[in-house]
Order: structure tokens, then sequence, then C-alpha cells
């Protein structure tokens, strides 16, 4: 499959790049590019312009300061995977950046590209031949959802009208979320940080609050506390290439060896338009010392509150929504072990 | 809109014009006429494209060209030395690790990249390297050999 034409732009510093972005609509950026081109190529997505963050300095970096780590948003998952600093104090993002893809797509593919990568869909990730046989969708732009192939699943009601159901399947935001990161944004009016929690809408047509001209421009990450650890576990057919079918990341932190609960995070990608965050799994171990019974009870809450949406390809709906609790209770049971 | 570049392939260095929106892959089979790097899936998904740029395994068939400018490109062709093959291919033929041929260019690409870092894999290893390369004959057990062959080789 051939790309569609596009002018090529090379800003040299980010001001630029947001220049370029504020003033031409149809304008997509470009890192790794292992996610765009393959969107482009299928036609899914046509910018006029190409906005190319390879000349910009300086946003490559690991950087372990006072108190937290900070990630440049061009540094490549395969730089994440096998940074010493990043294995040491973040194992669980060493393991998801190293889940992402294939050797190949972690070579070219950065960390805010990954972050924000599009939400995904079986009618809408395909090819252009394959979609003009059906109407528009609603994420491309059309007037309904044309999911109708979920009508198929039981249990789930038919996904007409204005709502996107396209699945966000990223494999390092669960992990970042669970880890409490923040995120740089360089935008028209200047610079910001937010929690990375919310830069995801939950809308599949739109996931990231981002406006126009923004750009993510660095991950940062919270020193762990001393009795800490995190475990993400990846749900997919083969054991590389894949996109997740279900991405569960839990951190826990007590206060001591052993000891009482003191923070708990699960958040599980892959099943809805954004990463979601079961808060219940705060409220049920927080301030408790840890029992297989509570595990049991977080991971009930987890597959009743975190259940998968049915439109990506692999497996059924209903094995995916068993695997949140299976790998609920497994993420959780092991990164105890680790503290 | 063609653009002038200048592309390091094999350690020559070629100056074309080429359109933005076409692939390193596109310009190194069309272009070059360097057709041992394989079209498989051209999504990224199979590997067969695989090069290395700077010494890293890509999918060329996702990476524009002009985004390889100035980097060390490496493909299939630049490994065999004055007609004598290069040691990881020579194993390959040894240990029955080419079949139908077509994935063997990516797959001795992402080998080659795994053996400059790390001269001594483990099984593991090796097969965590070719994760992202398909091969359809499925004769990944006779790759996996001849990579560790080619390791032991070296070693």
């Amino acid at each position: 499959m051939r790309l569609p034409r596009f002018e090529y732009v090379l800003p040299k510093t980010i001001d630029e790049a947001i220049a370029v972005l504020s003033e031409e609509r149809e304008a997509k950026l470009i890192a790794g590019g292992t996610d765009i081109l393959v969107s482009m190529k299928q036609r899914v997505t046509t910018p006029k312009q190409l906005v190319s963050l390879r000349e910009i300095r300086n946003i490559e970096y690991i950087d372990n300061g006072n108190g937290n780590l900070r990630i440049g948003a061009l540094t490549t998952l395969n730089s994440i995977e096998e940074s010493a600093i990043v294995k040491e104090k973040f194992p669980m993002l060493a393991r998801s950046a190293g889940d992402v893809g294939a050797p190949q797509h972690r070579y070219a593919g950065t960390i805010a590209g990954n972050i924000c990568l599009d939400t995904r869909c079986i009618y809408y990730n395909q090819s252009h031949f394959w979609r003009k046989c059906r109407p528009v969708c609603y994420k491309l732009g059309g007037e309904e959802a044309n999911c109708s192939g979920f009508e198929t699943w039981q249990g789930f009601p038919s996904p007409k009208g204005n709502v996107c159901y396209a699945v966000y399947s990223g494999d390092t935001a669960p992990s970042l979320i669970a880890l409490g990161a923040e995120v740089k944004i360089n935008g028209p009016e200047g610079e910001r940080v937010i929690p990375l929690r919310t830069l995801f809408t939950g809308d599949g047509k739109k996931p990231f609050t981002l406006g126009p001209g923004d750009i993510l421009t660095e991950v940062i990450l919270p020193n762990p506390s001393q009795y800490s650890a995190g475990v993400y576990l990846k749900l997919r057919l083969r054991e590389a290439i894949d996109f997740a079918l279900v991405g569960v990341a839990a951190n826990i932190s007590l206060d001591s060896k052993g000891g009482v609960c003191e923070e708990a995070r699960l958040v599980i990608g892959a099943v809805a338009s954004k990463p979601v965050e079961v808060a219940i799994a705060e409220d049920i171990l927080v301030g408790k010392r840890i029992t297989d019974n509570l595990i049991k009870e977080v991971s009930e809450a987890a597959y009743s509150e975190a259940p998968p949406l049915p439109n990506i390809s692999g497996c059924s709906q209903e094995y995916r929504k068993k695997m949140v609790r299976v790998l609920a209770r497994r993420a959780i049971t092991s990164a105890l072990d680790k503290i | 809109m063609k653009t002038l570049v200048e592309l390091k392939v094999n350690g020559e260095t070629y100056e074309i014009a080429i359109d933005t929106h076409r692939t390193l892959l596109e310009v190194l089979r069309e272009n070059l006429g360097l057709t041992g790097t394989k079209e498989g899936c051209d999504l990224g998904d199979c590997g067969s494209c695989t090069v290395l740029l700077d010494g890293k395994p890509l999918n060329s068939c996702l990476i524009l060209a002009v985004e390889a400018r100035g980097r060390n490109i490496l493909t299939i062709e630049g490994l065999a030395e004055g007609g004598k093959l290069h040691p990881l291919q020579q194993k390959f033929v040894d240990h029955g690790g080419v079949q139908c041929g077509f994935c063997s260019p990516g797959m001795i690409m992402s080998a080659k990249a795994l053996l400059d870092r790390n001269s001594s894999p483990t099984e593991h290893e090796i097969k965590r390297a070719i994760s992202g390369n398909l091969c359809r004959c499925t004769g990944y057990v006779k790759i996996v050999e001849a990579i560790s062959a080619a390791a032991e080789n070296e070693a």
C-alpha cells in the first residue's frame, strides 16, 4: 500500500512545530511513525501536512532528577526498555515499553507516540478497500457508529448513534497512570503539566484532551516509595507484534515489608476508549494488610468495572472479560511478591 | 514534491530526488534496485523489510525515505564481502534456516543487530530479537539454530 501525498514539514524547534500545527488543522505529528504511517496507508487518516519532530533537539532523554524521573517525548520505547535507571526505579514501565509491538517498532516508536496512540477498532483499522463497502463510520466523520457487527455479541447494546467505541490499547499509559505520572504539554498558550490520567477523554472518536497545536513533550514520574512495586501484564495472542487484548497495571505501596497498604492503583488497558482506573481497588486495599481474600475482592471489582468493549479482534469478549479478573489477581499478587 | 536526499546505503552515498511520501523500502527497491529487502505486509507486521539504520533493526516500510537521510543504512546486500557470504548468511544455509527465502533477509538483519550488541545471546534472547519477523514456512527452529551457531562461531 502506498502512502497518500502530503507536505513534509521539518521544524527545528517545538515552538515552530506548535505554530505549524495551530495554523493547519489538517496537520499531524510524526515521531517514530509506526502507527500513523499504517493509518495513512490505510487512508484512515490523510493529513495535508506531516510535521516531523526528528530535527528538534533535546526531547530525547531519560533524566533522573531530584524526586522524579523525566523522560523526553522522543525517547524510544527500546531505550526505555533497556535503560538501567528505568529498570531499577520503574521495572513496570521498562516491561510495558518492552511489551509494545516487536523490536522493530520499539526501536522506532517513542514514548509520547505510544501514549498518544490512536484508538483502534476492527471496523476502522482496515484498508480503504475493505472499508468502502460500508457506510462511513462515526470516527471517520460519518453520521453514526457503523459497528453493526456488535449486534452479534451477546449482552452488548447495538452501538448505533453518536458514540465511538474504538479501544485505546497503548501499553505504557496504564503503567504510567498506575505510577502516578504527569505529562508536560507545550501548546500555543505555553507550557502546562497535567496528570496523565486527565489526558484521556474516554471518547473513541477524540481520545485526547490535547487542543490544536498541543504537543506532549515530557513524561514525569514521581520517585517510588521504598516499599512499592508495580506489575504490568499484557494479554495477546502472540508474544510479540500484537496489540493488547487486555492490559493490567497494578502498583502497590506498603508502609513496610509485609506491612499495611498505603497506596494501590489498578489500571486496565485495552478494554475501553481510555485506560480504566479501578478506583475501588484503593478503597478495598488501603490501610489494610493485603490478604488473598482482599485480592480476590479487588479482581472481582475489576471484572465488573472494566468490561472490555467487543470491537477488537483476536478472541471473544467473554474470554477477555474473564481475563481481566485473572490478570488483576496475578498482577497484584506478583507486585506484592516484588516488594 | 520531490526533495533531494542523500542516502548512505551499504557504505555508498546516493544522491536522489524523491517524493516525501515514499517509504525507505520503496526507494531501496525501486530507485536503488536493492530488491534483497522484501515487501511483505507493508504495514509493519511481518518484518520482511527489516534493514539496519545506525545498527538498529527497523521496518523500512514504516520509515519515510526522507527521514533516513544522514543515517547509515545497511541492507542484506551489504553483508557479503568479496563474493563471500557473511557468517550469518552461511549459517542460515548450513542449518537449513532458509526455506522459501522470503523472510531470510529480514531475519538475518534482525539477527545481525542482535549479534552486534550481544555476541553470546541465549535462545530466549534470539527468539525475542526475531519476534518481529514472521516466517510463513514456520522454519523458526532452524533459524534459531543458525543464529546460535553464528554466535558461537563469532565468540
